[in-house]
């Protein structure tokens, strides 16, 4: 039971008018509790797609999903939703913050959302933001932060409500390297300490050896590093 | 609910701005409506008020009390029907009085005393007690110097009066109605007995030979000039109140579109549509009720600046329901918006198509 995300077989039809397009390819892969793991791929080749099937975002054409150990493939819309709100976070290309919220209560929000704002709320957001290297920041708004803050804050975030799983798409897309590799390294050292999951797609193979696995997605196929390593690098 | 009021907050100018609009447009409305209803009193409130369930005029008077004239046959004809304490012949005069300072047009409602149902004085004595001289006026005279106990000298019919009384809303075309006990009017040499405007009775509506039986509400209605004068007025106070309720319900219905963003934004970290309603409905209901509060400030300050000559008349029924009209309003007009954003789901936030 140590399969955080499971997907068996998965495969994603798109009508784009009268052509279908499949997207994905029975596609199966395993994400294990404390496993931080990328996903690389050309541009099209379906990774946000899977993301958003890994975060209940999509229903799969056909395929099993398990979600935290739970079965959802046949999920109503009411316990997706559920199983989003309490056992993933989600961090996204541009660190989406709310333009009138300080960074402390960025975070706050999320705990009105998923349950109340109390002491022990406000501590761990505390924490978090300490960990992330934004105390100076804590009541700062959005938009005195630098982008590399900003996407800090957005990883801050997905930790609040304790998810078990991180999805993170691209989340160094909008950053130079140099700080894209700091922020991927702030997620990878929350993922240690919290015995979290993470999956992350991304362009940036200097990322790569930060991750603990790599996967290949290419033409709706999923390819373990090895298998394609060599011909298929580099990417860009 | 501390997401909705750091909005607020965060975007003062274009919030205010909103506000304005609002306290503007409700301010228009509540001044447009409290200038209609108050002419409508200025103009009728002595014939809403009459002491009378029906009012018999002659019909071809055509419903103005003025020119309408009623004879000895019919009061013996209402005789009949209606018991002799429940009516009054009415007769009414207009004229001009002199003060000590200042000239008022006034209209005398003469009746017999001993009618059932006066309307009440507000000081002085009441119109049942009233004898010779005795006059109960209404209390627009006041506006004209007048005050308790000073003399009318009319000079048109050659007679002093003496304010015994006040009332209030008792006006006719703007003028103040003098009400005075018939059988003394009727002493006068310019008073004809024979002849009254018209008779005022309590009891069923019945029929009178040549005569029309109106409510009255028909009494006011058939004033002349009356339902030409508030009918467009409604009409302006009906097509304000629908073009403002639009105007804001659009307002806020565009307003809450531009954030489908930040609604995006919101899903995806897992608030549910109810959590963005709620906060939504918050700001709606504040920025609505601001609105009102400050246009009705400002409407009482208006009305203290108007000449007191000037009818401003507002119920709190029509502050009431223009408050839940536009509350209600406002409110689905976000709420409109806010379903369709519903449907747009966290996937929006993703990067997808890079
Ligand atoms: N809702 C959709 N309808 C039709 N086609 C889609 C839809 N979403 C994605 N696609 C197509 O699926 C392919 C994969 O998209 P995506 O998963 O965003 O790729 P990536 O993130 O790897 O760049 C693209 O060709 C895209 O046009
Ligand atoms: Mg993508």
């Amino acid at each position: 039971m140590n399969g955080i995300i499971k997907l068996d077989n998965i495969s994603k039809v798109f009508l784009d008018g009268d052509r279908s397009v499949e997207v994905l390819k029975s596609v199966s892969m395993e994400i294990k509790r404390g496993e931080f793991v990328a996903i690389v791929g050309p541009s099209g080749s379906g990774k946000s797609t899977l993301l958003s099937i890994m975060g209940a975002l999509l229903t799969p054409s056909s395929g099993s999903i398990v979600l935290s150990g739970q079965e959802v493939t046949n999920a109503r819309a009411r316990q997706l939703k559920k199983i989003r709100k309490h056992k993933l976070g989600f961090i996204f290309q541009t660190a989406h913050l709310i333009p009138y919220l300080t960074v402390q209560e960025q975070l706050l929000l999320v705990a009105e959302i998923v349950s109340k704002r109390d002491r022990e709320q406000r501590e761990k957001a505390a924490h978090l933001i300490n960990d992330l290297g934004l105390a100076h920041r804590e009541n700062s708004r959005v938009d005195q932060l630098s982008g590399g803050e900003k996407q800090r804050v957005a990883i801050a975030r997905a930790f609040m409500n304790d998810p078990d799983c991180i999805l993170a798409d691209e989340p160094t897309a909008s950053l130079d390297s140099e700080k894209g590799r700091r922020v991927v390294k702030m997620l990878r050292k929350e993922v240690k300490n919290r015995q979290k999951s993470a999956v992350m797609v991304t362009h940036d193979e200097r990322m790569l050896d930060l991750c603990d696995r790599v996967l290949y997605l290419e033409d709706g196929m999923m390819y373990e590093e090895r298998k394609i390593h060599d011909e298929k690098l580099p990417l860009r | 609910m501390f997401l909705a009021f750091k909005e607020l907050k965060f975007s003062k100018l274009k919030y205010a701005m909103v506000g304005f609009i609002l306290t503007a447009i409700l301010f228009l409305l509540f001044f447009v409506n409290g200038l209609a209803s108050g002419l409508a009193t200025a103009d009728s409130s002595s014939l809403k008020n009459l002491p009378a369930d029906y009012v018999v005029m002659n019909s071809e008077a055509e419903g103005n009390i003025l020119k309408s004239e009623v004879g000895e046959n019919a009061q013996e004809e209402l005789g009949d029907s209606v018991a002799k304490d429940q009516f009054t012949p009415l007769t009414i005069t207009m004229s001009t009085v002199k003060g000590k300072d200042a000239v008022a047009d006034v209209v005398y409602f003469a009746l017999e005393t001993d009618h059932p149902s006066l309307p009440p004085v507000i000081e002085g004595k009441p119109i049942e007690e009233i004898t010779g001289e005795e006059v109960v006026v209404d209390e627009s005279i006041k506006r004209q110097g007048y005050a308790l106990h000073d003399t009318l000298h009319d000079e048109n019919l050659g007679a002093d009066f003496t304010i015994a009384g006040f009332l209030e809303n008792h006006t006719y075309s703007h003028m103040s109605v003098v009400y005075t006990n018939l059988n003394d009017f009727n002493k006068r040499s310019f008073s004809n007995p024979d002849k009254n405007q018209a008779l005022l009775y309590y009891g069923k509506e019945t029929d009178v030979a040549k005569m029309d039986v109106l409510t009255l509400e028909e009494t006011v209605e058939s004033m002349p000039g009356y339902s030409e004068t508030q009918g467009s007025l409604l009409m302006m106070v009906t097509f304000l109140f629908i073009i403002s309720a639009f105007v804001s319900t659009v307002f806020f219905y565009v307003i809450t579109i531009q954030k489908r963003n930040q609604f995006g934004v919101l899903k995806a970290i897992g608030a549910s549509t109810a959590f963005i309603a709620k906060s939504l409905v918050l700001q709606v209901v504040f920025l609505t009720i601001s609105g009102l509060v400050l246009s009705l400030l400002g409407v009482s300050g208006m009305t203290k600046l108007l000449p007191d000559e000037m009818p401003f008349e507002i119920s709190w029924q029509m502050i009431g329901f223009t408050g839940i009209v536009f509350l209600a309003l406002n409110v689905s007009g976000s709420l409109v918006s806010v379903h369709q954003v519903a449907k747009t789901d966290a996937l929006e936030a993703i990067g997808r198509a890079d």
